[in-house]
C-alpha cells in the first residue's frame, strides 16, 4: 500500500504565503529588523561591549563600575566616553565597542555647531535638538514601538476574541446587551481621555498601554462574533454538544479555529494601528516621558526644526517602512487565507 | 436526427498545476423528442457533462482534451460566447437541483420570468404578463394571477421547483438539461414533478436530458438509459433493457441496491426503555413588547415510547417536525412535555445533571459532510465523546478507537487521516463509531442514509442491523424515505405538521394504513413493494402495457 501523505491545510497555506513575494519579503525584512532592535544595546550604546583591562574582563554593559576600576578618580559609574578613560584602558588592554558608541539618552558634548548637528562620521543621521544621536534613537524608537504595539495586540486579541466568542456563541440577550455596550464604549473619545488623564498625573508607557487595550479591543470582537454565530449551528457542532462535551471546549476546539483565520488576518493591521497611536500621542506630546527614545516625538522635532531635514526625514522614512511592512505582511495574510483567491494562484 | 450530440468527451480539472480526470471519453446522442436519463453516483461525472454543454463551468478551472459537443450539428464546445448567449435559456435550458438557491429572493417571480422573456422573445411588459401566468398555469401553479407578486421564499418547494420549469420552458427549448430537479423535494411531490416533467415534454416536442440517482425515476420517465461511473459511460441502452436485461456489473448493483428485507427480531420480553409524554416544541417568530409573544407551534403534544432493542421509525415530510422531535429529545432545544428515560424525568435537569443521560442517547445526524469537523482527525472524531466522560491514556484512547472503527468496517489504519479524505458512506461510519463508542442504549438516526448513494445505503442499513442485533441498541429512525423504514424498523409513526397522525406496527402501517395521508404516502412506494399486496387491477384501459413489462419481473 503506498501511503500519499496529504499536507496539511497550514502547510498549503505556508506554500501560498511563500508564493506571495512582497508578502514574503516583508515578513523577512520585518523580522530581520525586529531582531536586530531586539540587540540594539549591542549596536549602538556608549558602553563597550567587553573590556580586557590589566588581565582583567569587564562587561559594562552587564555592570556598572565606578571609574576607580580604571584608574579614574570618581567613585560614579564609569563615562567611557571621556578619552582619558579610553586613553587609560587601551594602554592595558582593549574595548570592544558597538557599532554606534551612543545610546538613545547619551548626550553628545564635543560638537563643532549648535544642536541639531547635522549627519556626520560621528553620529551618522546627526543629532536631535537636545543633542541625542538620532540613529541611535530611531533604533531604540523602533524597539519601544514594537514591543508596545505586541503587547496591545496580544492584550486586545485576547480579549476581544473571548468577549466576541462569548457573545457569538451564546447569542440572545448577552449578545444583545453586550453589542450596545460595545457601541457606546468605541463612542468614546479616546485621544481627550489621554489628555485629561495626562493633566492629572504624568503618563508613562504603562498608562498608555492600559488606556489604549482599554479602548482598543472592539476591533475584533465583531469578526469575532460573527464566525461565532454562523459556526455555532453547524452540524459538528450539534454533534459535539450530543456527545456532552463542554462549553467552553466546543468553543476552543471547534469554532475557534474558524474564528482563527479571521483573526490572524487582523493581527498585522492591530499591529499597524497600535504604533500608530503610540506615535500620535507622542507627536502630540501627550506620550511618554521625554527620556524614553519613540519615533513620534522624533517626527516632532522634525516639525519643530525645519531647518534640520534629517531629523524629519529620517523619522519618516522610520515609520513610513515599518507601517508599509506591516501592511504587506497583513495583506499576504489575508490573500493566503482567501479561499477564491487561492485558487485562482 | 439527433439533436445533442456528444462524441467521445473528455474534461480534467486543473488544481494547482495538477490534472483530476473527471469525464473520460463519453459518447451518447439524444433524438428530438427523447429522453436520456443519465444515472450515477455522487462525484461520477454527470453534472460536469451536463454543465459543459452549456460551457458553464469556470474556464480557468477546465480544460477538454478530446472530444466535442454539438447541437443541431454546430459545436458548443468551440463556440463564441456570443454565440453560446444566444443558446443558453433560447433552445437549451435547464433546471437545477435546489429551487432556493436558484431563484433570486429579492425579485417576485413575475419579474424573474419577465426577465426571460424580454431577453430572449423581445416582449413588451404588456404582453409578457398574459404568456408568463399562462406558463405558471402550465406548470400547475393555481391561481397564477395572485401569485405574480409573490417572492420565491413565500413559495413551497414544489412551487419553487414549478417556477423554475416555467422560466426554463418560456423560450420553448429544444432541449432542457434537468440536474437532479426532485432531490432536493418530498416524495410526493417528486412524483408530481416528474408527471409534469413528462407531460410538458409531449405538449411541447423537447427533448430532455434527465440526470439522477434515483432509478424510480428513471423508469418513470426515460427513454434511454446512460448509467455512469467514474466518468465513464458504463452502460447505455433503452430503458426496457437496461431495467430488464443489465449487462454491466455496476447497472446490476445499482438494480439491487433496494433497501429490502426486514428488521431484526425482536427480543422476546423488552421493557420499556423511553417514554415521551406530550411533548411540545415553540419558536418565537414575532416578539412583542409587554404583550405574550407570537409564537409558532413545531411539535405538538408527540407521545410514544421506546422499548429496548426496538427500532421506530418515524416518517413524515419536511418540516413535519421529525428532526426537531430527535434534537428535543436530546435536549439540543427547549420543549415542554415529559421525557421520561428509565425512569428518570429528564426535561427539568439542567444541563449537569443531563450529562450522564447523554451518553445513553446518541443521535446520529442526516449529513456526514457537515456532521464532523473538518479539523479534527478520524481518531480525534471518535474519541472525543469517550474523553469527557473517562480519563484515558494515549494508548487506551487509540485502542477503544481501533476497535470501534473495526466494528463499523473502517480500517483502524485510516484513523490519522482528516474527513474530507473519506467517501460518504465512510464518513457516516465514523459517525455511528463516534455515537457508538459511548456505549449509548438509544441511538437516534436522523435520515442516516438521505445524503448518500443508492449502494452505499444499502450497506450503511445492513451495518445498523448487525449492530444493533449485537448490542441490543434501541434505535429511533428518522426518514422520509419508506423503505428504509420499513427493512428496518418495527414501530412506525407517521408524522405531518408537527403532530402525529398515526402510530402502529410496521404491518399495521404498511399493510392497512388507516390516516388518509399514510394511505397516500404507502401509495408512493414504489410498485415493486407494494404490488404484490394490492389487487391486480381489472380494467384492461388502464394498463399500460409498456409500463406493465417493465414491472413485471419484479412482482
Amino acid at each position: 500500500m503506498t501511503l500519499f501523505v496529504h499536507p496539511s491545510i497550514n502547510q498549503l497555506r505556508w506554500q501560498r504565503f511563500k508564493q506571495h513575494r512582497r508578502g514574503y519579503w516583508s515578513l523577512w525584512l520585518f523580522g530581520l529588523c525586529f531582531l536586530l532592535s531586539l540587540f540594539s544595546e549591542l549596536i549602538a550604546n556608549d558602553k563597550p561591549i567587553l573590556i580586557y583591562y590589566q588581565n582583567n574582563y569587564y562587561s559594562p554593559l552587564l555592570y556598572t563600575y565606578p571609574e576607580t576600576t580604571f584608574g579614574g578618580e570618581l567613585e560614579s559609574q564609569t563615562n567611557y566616553l571621556d578619552p582619558i578613560i579610553q586613553q587609560t584602558i587601551n594602554q592595558q588592554g582593549w574595548m570592544l565597542w558597538p557599532l554606534v558608541r551612543n545610546s538613545y539618552d547619551s548626550l553628545v558634548y564635543n560638537t563643532d555647531s549648535t544642536f541639531p548637528t547635522p549627519p556626520s562620521a560621528q553620529h551618522w543621521l546627526g543629532t536631535t535638538d537636545a543633542g541625542f544621536d538620532v540613529l541611535a534613537n530611531l533604533l531604540y524608537g523602533f524597539r519601544l514601538s514594537i514591543l508596545f504595539a505586541m503587547l496591545v495586540t496580544l492584550c486586545t486579541t485576547i480579549i476581544g476574541v473571548t468577549i466576541g466568542a462569548i457573545q457569538g456563541y451564546y447569542g440572545g440577550k448577552l449578545d444583545l446587551f453586550g453589542q450596545r455596550f460595545i457601541e457606546i464604549w468605541s463612542g468614546m473619545p479616546q485621544l481627550f481621555l489621554i489628555i485629561m488623564l495626562s493633566s492629572v498625573i504624568r503618563p508613562n508607557i504603562w498608562w498608555l498601554f492600559a488606556i489604549t487595550v482599554l479602548f482598543g479591543w472592539m476591533g475584533l470582537v465583531g469578526v469575532v462574533r460573527a464566525e461565532f454565530l454562523r459556526t455555532r449551528n453547524f452540524d459538528y457542532i450539534r454533534a459535539a454538544k450530543a456527545l456532552g462535551v463542554s462549553d467552553s471546549k466546543i468553543m476552543r476546539r471547534h469554532i475557534f479555529p474558524n474564528a482563527m483565520v479571521a483573526t490572524l488576518t487582523y493581527l498585522p493591521f492591530i499591529l499597524c494601528g497600535a504604533i500608530t497611536a503610540l506615535t500620535t500621542l507622542d507627536f502630540l506630546g501627550f506620550g511618554m516621558p521625554l527620556e524614553t527614545p519613540s519615533l513620534g516625538r522624533l517626527l516632532l522635532q522634525g516639525k519643530n526644526n525645519l531647518q534640520a531635514p534629517w531629523l524629519g526625514i529620517s523619522a519618516f522614512i522610520m515609520v513610513a517602512t515599518l507601517l508599509s511592512l506591516l501592511i504587506f505582511i497583513g495583506e499576504a495574510v489575508r490573500d493566503v487565507f482567501d479561499p477564491i483567491k487561492g485558487i485562482k494562484n | 436526427m439527433s439533436i445533442l450530440s456528444v462524441n467521445d468527451f473528455s474534461l480534467v480539472f486543473k488544481q494547482n498545476k495538477t490534472i483530476v480526470p473527471t469525464v473520460d471519453h463519453i459518447s451518447f446522442q439524444i433524438n428530438e423528442g427523447e429522453t436520456l436519463a443519465l444515472v450515477g453516483e455522487s462525484g461520477s461525472g454527470k453534472s460536469v457533462t451536463a454543465l459543459s454543454i452549456l460551457k458553464l463551468l469556470p474556464p480557468h478551472l477546465v480544460e477538454y482534451p478530446s472530444g466535442d459537443i454539438q447541437f443541431n450539428g454546430q459545436s458548443l464546445l468551440h463556440a463564441t460566447d456570443k454565440t453560446l448567449r444566444k443558446i443558453r435559456g433560447n433552445q437549451i435550458s435547464m433546471i437545477f437541483q435546489e429551487p432556493m438557491v436558484s431563484l433570486n429572493p429579492l425579485h417576485t417571480i413575475e419579474k424573474q420570468l419577465y426577465e426571460v422573456l424580454a431577453i430572449h422573445r423581445g416582449m413588451r411588459h404588456s404582453t409578457a404578463r398574459a404568456e408568463i401566468i399562462n406558463y405558471l398555469e402550465r406548470v400547475g401553479i393555481r391561481h397564477a394571477q395572485k401569485r405574480l407578486s409573490a417572492y420565491p421564499h413565500q413559495l413551497s418547494g414544489g412551487e419553487r421547483q414549478r417556477v423554475m420549469i416555467a422560466m426554463a420552458i418560456l423560450t420553448q427549448p429544444k432541449l432542457l438539461i434537468a440536474d437532479e430537479p426532485t432531490t432536493a423535494l418530498d416524495a410526493s411531490v417528486q412524483r408530481q414533478i416528474i408527471d409534469l416533467l413528462k407531460s410538458l415534454k409531449h405538449e411541447l416536442g423537447m427533448s430532455l436530458l434527465f440526470i439522477t440517482h434515483n432509478l424510480e425515476l428513471v423508469k418513470r420517465l426515460a427513454d434511454n438509459v446512460a448509467v455512469m461511473k467514474q466518468g465513464k459511460i458504463v452502460e447505455q441502452n433503452n430503458r426496457h433493457r437496461i431495467f430488464l436485461k443489465p449487462q454491466h456489473d455496476y447497472t446490476q448493483l445499482l438494480l439491487d441496491s433496494k433497501p429490502s428485507g426486514d428488521p431484526v427480531p425482536l427480543p422476546t420480553d423488552s421493557a420499556i426503555l423511553m417514554n415521551i409524554n406530550h411533548l411540545s416544541v415553540d419558536i418565537i417568530t414575532k416578539k412583542r413588547l409587554l404583550r405574550p409573544h407570537e409564537k409558532k407551534r413545531l411539535l405538538d403534544n408527540v407521545s410514544f415510547s421506546l422499548h429496548q432493542g426496538e427500532a421506530v421509525g418515524v416518517v413524515g415530510e419536511s418540516g413535519s417536525g421529525k428532526t426537531t422531535t430527535a434534537l428535543a429529545m436530546t435536549k439540543l432545544i427547549d420543549s415542554t412535555g415529559e421525557i421520561i428515560f428509565d425512569g428518570c424525568k429528564l426535561n427539568k435537569l439542567n444541563a449537569k445533571k443531563w450529562l450522564p443521560f447523554r451518553r445513553q442517547i446518541q443521535i446520529v445526524f442526516q449529513d456526514p459532510f457537515s456532521s464532523l469537523d473538518p479539523r479534527f482527525t478520524v481518531e480525534q472524531i471518535i474519541s472525543e465523546g469517550l474523553l469527557t466522560y473517562q480519563k484515558l491514556n494515549h494508548c487506551e484512547t487509540t485502542y477503544a478507537v481501533t476497535k470501534m472503527m473495526q466494528e463499523v468496517g473502517l480500517d483502524p489504519l485510516m484513523r490519522h487521516r482528516y474527513p474530507h479524505e473519506f467517501s460518504g458512506g465512510q464518513r457516516q461510519r465514523i459517525a455511528i463509531a463516534r455515537a457508538l463508542i459511548l456505549r449509548p442504549q438509544i441511538l437516534i438516526l436522523d435520515e442516516p442514509t438521505s445524503a448518500l448513494d443508492y449502494t452505499v445505503q444499502k450497506q450503511i442499513i445492513e451495518l445498523l442491523k448487525s449492530l444493533q442485533q449485537k448490542y441490543q441498541l434501541t434505535y429511533l429512525v428518522i426518514s422520509h424515505d419508506l423503505e428504509v423504514i420499513q427493512t428496518l424498523c418495527h414501530q412506525v409513526i407517521i408524522m405531518k405538521e408537527g403532530k402525529i397522525v398515526e402510530q402502529g406496527t410496521r404491518d399495521m402501517i404498511f399493510d392497512s394504513p388507516s390516516h388518509p395521508y399514510t394511505k397516500m404516502l404507502i401509495s408512493l412506494l414504489p410498485k415493486s413493494v407494494s404490488i404484490s399486496k394490492s389487487k391486480i387491477k381489472t380494467n384492461k384501459q388502464d394498463i399500460n402495457w409498456n409500463e406493465a413489462l417493465l414491472y413485471r419481473k419484479t412482482v
